[in-house]
């Protein structure tokens, strides 16, 4: 590749030679254009052009100006004389002709017509007198000059009857009713001289006259205006021609002029002619001394102007032009205008006005002007490019001719590399290149030859080897012949055999083949042959530089080989199922890639009755038993299935890839319908039906974990093989849970009893007499994570049948406690304590007497109190009541809310009775309550026993219960239960110190009576 | 290397075949051939300046993409334009060509159509382009059932009453007049007689009051005030004319201006009646919406005296009990029969013209209403121009209310409807500028008001008046 930068090729060595040619001809053709001057020429000839035609347009401008607008002699010696003959009459007064409208009204009446005559004749688009008799230099601003100023919008159109086409734009109104002539908008009666400047259209002709004693013609002081100008409440630019008006004796009365409205002097300017397509512009400005300028001529202002330079108003812009060489220049920015400059002759010389200098300048873009020049000049390029191109062609035609043989014989040594026969080259009819065809020709023969040895060798060896070659970038591949029929494929034909071509064969079989690497990296391919036989092919591909080589050697034997080893390994020789080790391995690669997995159901099953089978025929039967099984799964599955003997009497089997549950299910159920009707005959020609056991967990329902999911199959099939034998469940994450919480409680349970994690707390019972603590309840408090309260650590104890522990443990603790608060003297030294126990539990007569040991110094005050809700034992009651020191003191629980109510309170026999909170609540509202209450009470009172009012949360519970004689206090309204009990809620103190005041007042003789009552019992 | 030497040829053909395009298109001849169109208006002033500066702007966009450029002249007043028009369809000495296009109102359009010189619009426009110009407008360049269009519309307008606010409001102050008194001509009539009579008394000379009231285009007056009064004067059909100079109409015609005219009441002083104004010789006229724009800003007393003065734009005063009728003028253009280019370019500078933004535009300079049916709307008027002069947006309003709620009258093309015309314009107000004239003489020389007058007030006066004008009339019947 390299190589092809340094060299040439033929065809490229004799082009660029002709091109050199080529270019030194075009060279020399550009050198004569440029050098000849024809373009300048061309240039010139436009700018004469341009100055010819500004020129002529300049004639036509001053023959308008001069002989026409400005040619107002005759009308001059008109006026003067009207003026003498009204002056003479006494019509008018000369030195106040100008002093207002009024006084000029004669003199206007009667030139009025003629004005308009002159106006019409001299076709220009006003006219005016001004009278005026002051020195203007004298005169104050806002003066007003009277006279007359008419227009006519219409030069160029045929005068209109009545003078229809006129307006009046200064004239007394009077001489609007007496001409017939409408105002303009701006009608004013008289002028205003304001200053010089804004006047100058009568200023300068009036002064020049003026201060010249009005010596010569009044043409001698006409007067062009130099810009242009408005007149006040008018809207249209206008220049002007104006004469003074004077008399012989020299006297100045006002001026009289033309007007030429710029738009109308615009259409004198027809830009069109100077430039085609409409580029040229025209601008008519006036300078001063124009001469005597070397360099710029500065226009101040523009009069009119025509044309595309000047976009928005024709008037009133400045500019300046540049002279040059030839002429003058324009620069707008980046772009060039020429400027054909012609200055028009309105004075004579030596006039007060000579010096004002009217100019038509002519401007045209320079690359407009020079356009012809450079399209001659494109046309000779054009000639240029196209010889070019013919040189360019004609070069390579030539070169091409030379090269053809030399390129057609290299073609034909490129096109049989590789090829086994012998090129034969063609005749190239130049002697040098025929003699280097036969030297290639006699080397390609040797070439040959030496690699057909290598072949022969390669044929001899006794394994099945075959091989390729190829080198890339050339189309040349070696095969050996066998190698297609080694891999079981057509031979492809020679001169089709291309790299590609192999690549796509080695392609096609990696992909259609099975095959699997060895362990040196390189591929072993299976092929199929026919009658199901299949052989093993190895692939080892090697590169070195461009070259690629690979072998391929048939390894059928030894593959086999391993083959064998590798199913003993993975398969369950009994049932045929994978092994353990294999499920593992294969589940695992399924969940390594969880979209192969979609639904997918794990079964656990358990084969039920296989120890029996052992025990009574033995090991052989039993793995008859097995095998059967094993059969009969494998038969009821789809192919595909993962089924598994985990261990003796323990399948897996793992159904994935399923869209949905529905599907699985349905084959869970035909394998199980299956199973329960499989059997094996027995040796001693009995049926024996296979059972077996099985859970299922489902992915990805369940878990998506693979141990978790063989975790709960396993879980489900024990649960249903602990109901029954031979069926199958879904593993039920509800059960599953319940029965770890439940297992959980069962450990703290134990944990609990063991360390005597129970603690007591205490309520106290007030007299509902005075208020004093009168005794205390134990309540049995727990605190663990899922025995936290005291139901649930009894529920516990009635199922794992430790109540007696918890009977044991209460009247330890709380004694314990008990003593501990009493020693601190942190409760009433002489109150009593309730202890809850359990009315069907007792302690063992060691307990008892232990427990009299510890405690015998309280015992006195301990009361039993009996929960209602446990049948009463008469064993228990007995126990208890004959316990060593016991005080003999009873309570009846929850009174009113068990059965046997009545029963126990005959065979108990408290001292104490607590009705039931069931009760209490609400009391204060329901009759009915408070009549049971009253009952209750009512009957302890006449045998001795005491009420307790449990639960007491308002105040209203509380009066009430009081009112009803109740003798014992007891609920969240008085005290909370606590490890170290509290006083008396102090609202609740007072509320029955101001019961028991209240009441001595106003009933003195109910408490008396409930004493008595009391002292009765 | 084969290919690559065709690809390397075939570019460089590429190239010089675009150099080669590239400079025929610069230098070669160009293909445009510019149709030259020449128009013909009547208008002065602002108008004209208004229509020149669209013309020039029509030139520089639509024309020179199109190849049209419109020449545009005015040719003076209507009566001028007409005569030059029909001497050029003439082939007279000293006459231009005839245009391609010249503004006219219908009897000028009529008679040069029946030279058989003038082009059917219709033709050159679609349905829908008709549909949006307003009807009546189309209406009139339909000179019989079969005859198409020969009147472009491009602007119309109507008249209105146009007051001198400031010095109306002293007045009306001291009277209680009010602008309520000004919706009918007897009104205007009776407090144009007060206005006489204030002023009279405001010096010590008994018979100097001043003029309220003054009119334009009598041949107005006549026409609308009897379709107010309920006779049409010219009743054509095909273009026979057909004389109602109803006798009672007519006299209430008279009896509104010729009468209130020599009392002093009203005048006509200069050209037109914004003159009259502008000199402070009255205070109130009605004329051409179009005229508006010469309504002044200023009084102007003397040399040196003027004060400004403000406008109020009201509905012009309608007969008493009379139908609203109003007057639809305004020259529509016509086009010349030419080269099938010359027509379609006229036409097509035509359409640009009267496209609502033009042709507002040109409203709003102008006091013209526009032709297209949108465009009759202040609230568009006024999206094209928020910023228009107070004087011209109420004139535009009350012209657009008046086009829009009256019935709309223009006479309909006859042949000699311009000499009819003209006998309308001048009969009443020529006699009344003089009959003014004695009575001033005759106040002058010390006699009263009634007396001077009395003579003109008699029945038989006005009969001698009305015969001489009904047999001028007459003769342009037929």
């Amino acid at each position: 590749m390299k190589d092809k930068q340094k060299t040439k090729s033929v065809f490229r060595i004799i082009v660029s030679a002709l091109l050199i040619v080529l270019v030194t001809e075009v060279l020399l053709m550009v050198g004569s254009i440029l050098f000849s001057g024809v373009n300048e020429r061309l240039d010139n000839n436009a700018i004469d052009i341009l100055e010819k035609q500004v020129e002529n347009r300049k004639g036509y401008l001053e023959n308008e100006m001069l002989d026409n607008w400005s040619n107002l002699s005759f009308l001059v010696d008109d006026i003067n004389e009207t003026v003498k003959m009204m002056r003479d009459a006494g019509t008018i007064d000369i030195n106040s002709l100008d002093s207002s409208s009024e006084s000029c009204v004669p003199l206007l009446q009667e030139i009025g017509g003629r004005l308009i005559t002159a106006l019409y004749n001299r076709q220009a688009t006003g006219i005016f007198v001004v009278f005026n008799t002051r020195d203007l230099d004298k005169e104050n601003s806002g003066v007003s000059k009277p006279g007359i100023y008419i227009r006519d919008l219409d030069p160029m159109s045929a005068p209109s009857s009545r003078y229809g086409d006129l307006l009046l734009e200064r004239a007394p109104k009077e001489l609007s009713h007496f001409l017939d002539i409408s105002m303009d908008s701006g009608w004013r009666p008289a002028f205003r001289f304001t200053s010089k400047e804004e006047n100058a259209f009568f200023y300068h002709p009036f002064q020049a006259a003026l201060k010249d004693g009005a010596k010569e013609e009044a043409k001698e002081y006409g007067y062009w205006t130099t810009s242009s100008y408005m007149l006040e409440g008018d809207s249209l630019p206008a220049v002007s021609y104006s004469v003074p008006l004077m008399l012989e004796d020299g006297t100045v009365y006002g001026v009289l002029g033309v007007e030429i409205l710029t738009r109308y002097l615009k259409t004198g300017l027809p830009y069109e002619e100077l430039q085609d397509n409409s580029q040229g512009t025209y601008v008519l400005g006036s300078v001063k001394n124009w001469e005597a300028e070397e360099k710029f001529l500065d226009f101040k202002t523009t009069i009119a102007s025509s044309g595309p330079f000047f976009k928005k108003s024709s008037e009133g812009n400045t500019f300046r032009i540049k002279k040059i060489k030839q002429g003058y220049l324009l620069k707008d920015g980046s772009t060039n205008y020429y400027a054909a400059v012609q200055p028009l002759s309105l004075y004579s010389r030596n006039g007060p006005f000579s010096e004002e200098q009217w100019m038509l300048v002519g401007l045209v873009q320079t690359k407009h002007l020079f356009a012809f020049s450079r399209q001659v000049f494109m046309t000779l390029m054009t000639a240029l490019m196209i010889m070019i191109v013919i040189g360019i062609v004609g070069s390579v035609i030539v070169a091409r001719q030379i090269s053809k043989p030399i390129k057609k014989l290299s073609g034909e040594v490129a096109a049989h590399r590789g090829k086994e026969e012998i090129p034969s080259l063609s005749y190239t009819g130049i002697r040098e290149l025929d003699r280097f065809a036969t030297a290639i020709t006699e080397l390609s023969q040797e070439v040959l030859e030496t690699s057909t040895k290598f072949l022969r060798i390669m044929e001899m060896a006794s394994v099945d080897l075959g091989g390729y070659e190829y080198r890339e970038e050339t189309d040349n591949v070696y095969v050996t012949e066998n190698f297609f029929p080694l891999l079981g494929m057509e031979p492809v034909k020679k001169s089709e055999l291309t790299p590609e071509k192999l690549k796509e064969v080695l392609r096609e079989l990696h992909e259609t083949r099975t095959h699997k690497g060895d362990m040196e990296g390189n591929r072993i391919y299976q092929i199929p042959l026919s009658k199901g036989r299949v052989r093993y092919l190895r692939l080892e591909a090697s590169r070195i530089g461009q070259r690629h080589i690979g072998l391929v050697e048939d390894v059928t034997s030894s593959a086999l080989e391993r083959l064998r080893i590798e199913h003993e390994r993975d398969y369950d020789t009994l049932t045929g199922l994978y092994s353990r080790r294999a499920f593992r391995r294969k589940s695992e690669e399924l969940f390594a890639h969880p979209e192969k997995l979609k639904h997918t159901a794990l079964l656990m099953m358990d084969l039920d009755n296989l120890k029996m089978i052992n025990d009574t025929y033995g090991h052989d039967w039993g793995d008859h038993y097995i095998r059967q099984a094993g059969r009969c799964i494998l038969d009821n599955v789809p192919v595909g299935t993962v089924c598994a003997r985990i261990s003796g009497d323990e399948f897996f089997v793992m159904f994935y890839g399923y869209e949905s549950q529905k599907p699985i299910r349905k084959i869970l159920e035909h394998l199980y319908r299956a199973v329960r009707s499989s059997v094996l005959m027995l040796p001693n020609g009995r049926e024996m039906p296979i059972s077996a056991s099985g859970g299922v967990s489902w992915y990805p329902d369940d878990s998506t974990e693979l141990s978790v999911l063989m975790k709960y199959a396993d879980f489900a099939m024990y649960q249903i093989k602990r109901s029954y034998k031979g069926g199958m469940t879904e593993f039920d994450i509800g059960s599953y849970n319940e029965m770890e919480y439940h297992s959980q409680s069962k450990k703290e349970f134990y944990q609990l009893i063991e360390k005597e994690l129970l603690n007591y707390h205490f309520q106290p019972i007030f007299s509902a007499r005075d208020g004093s603590v009168v005794a205390y309840e134990a309540l049995m408090r727990a605190d663990l994570p899922t025995l936290h309260s005291p139901d649930a650590v009894m529920r516990m104890a009635k199922e794992e049948d430790r109540l007696h522990d918890i009977e044991r443990l209460t009247m330890f603790k709380a004694s314990e406690a008990f003593c501990d608060l009493r020693e601190k003297e942190e409760l009433k030294e002489d109150a009593f304590l309730f202890i809850n126990s359990i009315a069907s539990e007792y302690m063992t007569m060691e307990e008892f007497e232990e427990y009299h040991r510890m405690f015998s110094h309280v015992q006195g005050q301990i009361v039993i109190e009996i929960t209602e809700e446990e049948f009463l034992n008469e064993k228990a009651m007995e126990a208890k009541r004959n316990a060593p020191g016991f005080s003999g003191i009873f309570a009846l629980d929850d009174y009113g809310s068990g059965y046997n109510t009545e029963k126990n309170l005959l065979e108990l026999s408290p001292k104490y009775i607590k009705v039931d909170i069931s009760i209490v609540r609400n009391v204060d509202t329901d009759t009915d309550k408070q009549q049971i209450m009253a009952n209750i009470i009512s009957y302890a009172h006449q045998r001795g026993m005491q009420i307790i009012a449990e639960g007491l949360e308002t105040d209203s519970e509380l009066e009430k219960v009081m009112e009803l004689g109740v003798d014992l206090l007891q609920g969240f309204y008085l005290a909370r239960p606590a490890a170290v009990p509290t006083a008396m809620n102090p609202a609740a103190a007072k509320f029955i110190s101001e019961f028991h005041a209240s009441n001595e007042e106003i009933h003195p003789n109910t408490v008396h009576l409930n004493k008595g009552f009391s002292s009765l019992l | 290397m084969k290919k690559k030497t065709g690809k390397i040829l075939l570019g460089m053909g590429m190239a010089m075949a675009l150099m080669m395009t590239g400079c025929g298109k610069s230098f070669g001849p160009s293909t445009d051939n510019p149709v030259s169109i020449k128009i013909w208006n009547y208008y002065n002033g602002d108008q004209l300046t208004s229509f020149d500066d669209l013309v020039e702007e029509f030139n520089e966009t639509v024309g020179a993409k199109k190849g049209i450029y419109v020449e545009s002249s005015s040719q003076g007043g209507v009566n001028d334009l007409e005569s030059n028009v029909i001497a050029a369809a003439n082939g007279k000495v000293g006459a231009d060509e005839v245009p391609n296009i010249f503004a006219a109102y219908a009897d000028t359009a009529y008679a040069i159509d029946k030279m058989g010189l003038v082009v059917d619009i219709s033709e050159y426009l679609t349905d829908e382009e008709k549909e949006a110009y307003v009807d009546s407008y189309l209406q009139e360049g339909k000179f019989s059932k079969e005859g198409g269009m020969k009147i472009f519309p491009i602007a119309k307008s109507t008249e209105v009453f146009l007051l001198n606010k400031t010095d109306w409001d002293i007045f009306s102050e001291e009277t209680g007049v009010s602008l309520k008194d000004l919706e009918t001509m007897e009104g205007v009539v009776e407090v144009a007689g007060k206005y006489y009579d204030w002023t009279d008394a405001k010096t010590p000379e008994p018979g100097d009051g001043k003029a309220f009231y003054g009119r334009d285009a009598m041949a107005n007056y006549f026409l609308i005030g009897s379709m107010q009064l309920g006779t049409e004067i010219f009743q054509v059909k095909d273009g026979a004319m057909q004389l109602n100079f109803d006798r009672d109409v007519v006299k209430t015609l008279w009896d509104n201006y010729y009468v209130p005219y020599i009392k002093g009441y009203f005048s006509s002083v200069g050209r037109f009646r914004s003159d009259d104004v502008k000199t402070g010789n009255i205070l109130s006229f009605v004329g051409s919406s179009s005229g508006a724009t010469f309504f002044p800003s200023q009084v102007i007393v003397n040399d040196e005296e003027s004060y400004p003065i403000d406008m109020i734009a009201l509905p012009a005063p309608i007969f008493e009990g009379g139908e609203k009728y109003a007057v639809q003028q305004g020259a529509g253009m016509v086009v010349t029969k030419g080269t099938e280019e010359e027509i379609k370019a006229s036409i097509e500078f035509l359409k640009w013209f009267t496209e609502p933004e033009r042709n507002i535009e040109f409203s709003i300079d102008s006091g013209y209403l526009p032709v297209m049916k949108k465009a009759n709307d202040m609230k568009i008027i006024k999206e094209y121009d928020a910023e228009m002069k107070q004087s011209m947006e109420d004139i535009l309003t009350v012209s657009v209310d008046t086009v829009n709620n009256c019935s709309l009258y223009t006479p309909r093309a006859f042949s000699h409807g311009t000499d009819a015309r003209q006998v309308l314009d001048t009969a009443l107000s020529d006699l009344a500028v003089a009959d003014r004239e004695t009575v001033v003489q005759r106040i002058s020389q010390g006699q009263s008001m009634e007396d001077a007058v009395s003579e003109f007030l008699s029945e038989e006066y006005f009969e001698t008046w009305y015969e001489k004008t009904l047999q001028e009339l007459t003769a342009c019947e037929g």
